[in-house]
């Protein structure tokens, strides 16, 4: 089992491994979300789902708001 | 049961649900580096901010802070410091040359009566008080402003100037700073080694720790020297006002000396201060990072002290 200052000395080059990578674009989190999207057909597919949802449903309001109401005393259409 | 849609819901499961651009951040992975290889920074620390740069620059200093006596100065002073890519907090350019700036400066001024310790002092030697007012005000003016009876006299003698310059002095009526010194104030300082020789024959126990956290006080304030600034650096406050001061020093409570900094005050923020210290720093470079978390070490220190002596002066829980 390594020692405490053994423990901390791995930490700590584990630690700069990660800030070089960091500091070349080369970490994890540097991944821009447009690459991601790019890479995994199932964040295609997600998007398409929920644009295709939102486009339906702007649809649907558009259509709601050409509806003119009949005037005051007029029977409704049967 | 109804029909499908044909629709298969796909899994996010694992998906990152945060991401991060690093590009404003080089100079922060820069420091965070500088740190880690210096031992500044606590490793335990990385993963509690969540593996950023800032974050785990930000817990290095705030630990370094502690480690220096920030509870003691929290007592007495409200000091923030910041590293910043620009010297100008107030709208000041990103700095081109890759350096950081670590800034201090106070929310508020704390404040000091000196007049009943002045006075006990005075009864054990005739040129103690001026003694204790120069090494006090001497040690804490190395790193930050005070404002004390100089400044005072300054701004009477600015207001003489401009009732001169209206032509009818009779009419204005200025705080009389000149009457609240005290005469012993006059008198010669003595030299450390002299207050020491006293230190050791009074019996007076107050006076004595007074004396030794002031001797204490000046030595701490000098273990480093506040490094010049470049002029690039220096250009960026050619319109500023001076720092706002760390500490009110006055004899008595709301005396005139009190009375010009209300005054005075006022007018404090009408173009933006310098910081009370601007130490500017390569994060790459470590010799530099050592140097100024050194400085504010030695910062923390003095303002630690300076907290101490204030809670051991008579009469200086009188303020209300």
């Amino acid at each position: 089992m390594p020692r405490p200052a053994t423990k901390i000395k791995i930490k700590r080059e584990a630690i700069l491994a990660e800030l070089s990578q960091m500091a070349e674009g080369r970490h994890a989190g540097c991944e821009t979300l447009i690459a991601r999207f790019l890479r995994d057909p199932q964040y295609q597919q997600a998007a398409k789902i929920l644009s295709d949802a939102i486009q339906v449903e702007s649809y649907r309001r558009l259509a709601r708001r050409d509806e003119i109401p009949a005037p005051p005393a007029w029977l409704l259409p049967i | 049961m109804g029909c499908t849609s044909g629709v298969v819901m796909p899994k996010l499961d694992g998906v990152s649900v945060e991401y991060r651009l690093w590009t404003e951040d080089r100079l922060a992975i820069k420091l965070a580096q500088s740190l880690t290889t210096l031992g500044l920074a606590e490793p335990g620390a990385w993963e509690e901010t969540k593996h950023s740069p800032t974050g785990y620059a930000h817990t290095a200093l705030t630990r370094w802070i502690a480690l220096h006596g920030s509870d003691q100065v929290r007592q007495n002073f409200a000091l923030n410091v910041t590293i910043s890519d620009s010297p100008d907090l107030y709208g000041g350019e990103t700095d081109r040359r890759g350096l950081l700036y670590l800034m201090v400066d106070p929310d508020s001024a704390g404040y000091m009566i000196l007049g009943p310790t002045l006075e006990m002092l005075g009864d054990i030697h005739p040129r103690l008080p001026a003694t204790f007012y120069r090494l006090l005000v001497g040690a804490i003016q190395r790193w930050v402003r005070i404002y004390d009876f100089t400044d005072a006299l300054e701004r009477v003698e600015m207001w003489r100037e401009w009732a001169e310059g209206d032509g009818d002095q009779d009419q204005y009526e200025y705080p009389d700073v000149e009457g609240c010194i005290p005469p012993a104030m006059k008198l010669k300082p003595l030299s450390p080694k002299r207050v020491q020789r006293i230190v050791g024959n009074t019996r007076n126990q107050l006076s004595r720790q007074l004396l030794r956290a002031v001797l204490d006080l000046d030595s701490v304030s000098r273990r480093l020297r506040r490094p010049e600034i470049s002029e690039e650096t220096r250009e960026a406050f050619m319109d500023s006002n001076p720092p706002l001061p760390v500490l009110l020093v006055s004899f008595k409570l709301q005396d005139a000396v009190a009375g010009c900094f209300d005054e005075e005050s006022q007018n404090f923020l009408e173009a933006s201060p310098e910081p009370n210290l601007l130490l500017e720093f390569d994060p790459a470079d470590q010799q530099g990072v050592r140097r100024t978390f050194s400085i504010l070490a030695v910062l923390c220190k003095t303002m630690a002290a300076t907290s101490r002596i204030a809670a051991m002066l008579p009469g200086n829980g009188d303020e209300g």
